[in-house]
């Protein structure tokens, strides 16, 4: 008999060891087969130290699945989920009807905005919207009880500033506005305002990104 | 079957593989722990259509057993708990450490052959899996696979009756 066929025999025997947990009454290799028993009753898992806190462990990590069905089962979570999904869902409608209309109309056509609360939000459980885009300063109105607001224009107009609020160090002395005037300059005007110490000029003008920017040649 | 009726059925089916490849109990443990966390995040994506659940258990507790061996470097094995231990006069202590020398013969005979062959003998006497199943599993052919197995027992038989007679 050759290698292949003891081979053979051999895994023929041990299958049916195997499978029915007993040996042939005759067997072409004792020996071997003994040691295959051997082999086969062995157990080893008695050494392990992990066994139940692996178990614990595995079962306190459920999957994917789990976790999306047990977030389903609470109501609470699944009215917030809700509210997310609708909330990210109209937000780009709202965007693209900011863009369409700006200025007053959009303005007036928009809702006051209720000043946020962080403590509100964090109760709420939905995630927190992203900024708006900045709007023109004159869109949101002081009255309207935005997060910003702009000064009135009133009162910057109108009214002469007399008493400069900036005072020269040491002298204690208020700047006093003399007098101003209006003067035609180069590419705009400007305000010659003459103070009981200088005579200084506001200028406005247009100007190119040249005049602050300083062009070089990589 | 649910995933911890599957932890119970092959906890030690599994740890048997890995120990007939890594022989300290603390080791065979972490790989072990390494397999069924493996497990438990592929769950979800095992098809039972596509094969038995031991097949697919045991192709991660190779990869794993795989990873051990390629991080595990040139380091010394060595445990206190691999040292034999002084024999006592107790009856049932004696019978216990017989035990665990035949245990620790087994696992140092295992050790003694390549690795091609220790992966088919664990395979073999761990998984339930027959000769078919494992050829498939290892890319080689099912009479190949009983020829290995046979000349694996025979080598370890050997040696251990080598042992014995010292």
């Amino acid at each position: 008999m050759n290698e292949v066929e003891q081979a053979e025999l051999f895994n023929k025997e041990l299958d049916s060891l195997l499978r029915d947990g007993k040996s042939p009454v005759f067997s072409s290799d004792p020996g071997a087969l003994s040691l295959a028993a051997e082999l086969a009753r062995a157990d080893f898992s008695a050494d392990s130290l992990i066994r139940e806190s692996l178990r614990e462990r595995l079962a306190g990590q459920p999957g994917l699945l789990e976790s999306l069905r047990a977030l389903f089962a609470n109501n609470y979570a699944r009215a917030a989920l809700a509210a997310a999904v609708l909330v990210i869902a109209l937000l780009p409608l709202a965007r693209r009807h900011e863009v369409a209309a700006p200025g007053p109309a959009a303005t007036a056509a928009r809702p006051p905005q209720a000043p946020v609360h962080a403590p509100a939000l964090a109760r709420s459980a939905v995630p927190p919207l992203p900024p708006l885009p900045a709007a023109p300063a004159a869109a949101v109105s002081a009255g309207a009880g935005g997060l910003f607001a702009s000064i009135p224009m009133g009162r910057l107009e109108g009214v002469a500033i007399k008493n400069f609020p900036i005072t020269p160090a040491g002298s204690g002395l208020p700047m006093v506005l003399a007098a101003g005037r209006e003067v035609k300059l180069e590419n705009g005007s400007g305000i010659v305002f003459e103070t009981g110490g200088a005579v200084f000029t506001l200028e406005r003008k247009v100007i190119s990104h040249d005049d602050i920017f300083e062009r070089r040649v990589l | 079957m649910d995933f911890a009726e599957l932890y119970d059925k092959f906890f030690s089916k599994v740890y048997n593989y890995v120990r007939y490849h890594v022989r300290l109990a603390a080791e065979a443990d972490d790989v072990t722990g390494k397999v069924f966390e493996a497990a438990l995040r592929g769950y979800e994506g095992y098809d039972a259509a596509k094969g038995p659940a031991q097949g697919w258990l045991f192709g991660i507790a190779r990869n794993a057993v795989i990873d051990w061996a390629r991080n595990r470097g040139r380091r010394a094995e060595v445990s206190l708990e691999d040292a034999p231990e002084p024999g006592g006069s107790d009856p049932q202590l004696e019978s216990a450490l017989e035990r665990k020398e035949e245990k620790a013969l087994l696992l140092e005979a295992v050790a003694g052959l390549d690795d091609r062959a220790r992966d088919i003998i664990a395979l073999k006497f761990s998984s339930g899996m027959n000769n078919r199943e494992i050829a498939a599993m290892t890319g080689l052919g099912e009479s190949n696979v009983g020829i290995i197995i046979f000349r694996a027992v025979k080598k370890m038989q050997a040696d251990i009756e080598g042992k014995r007679k010292l």
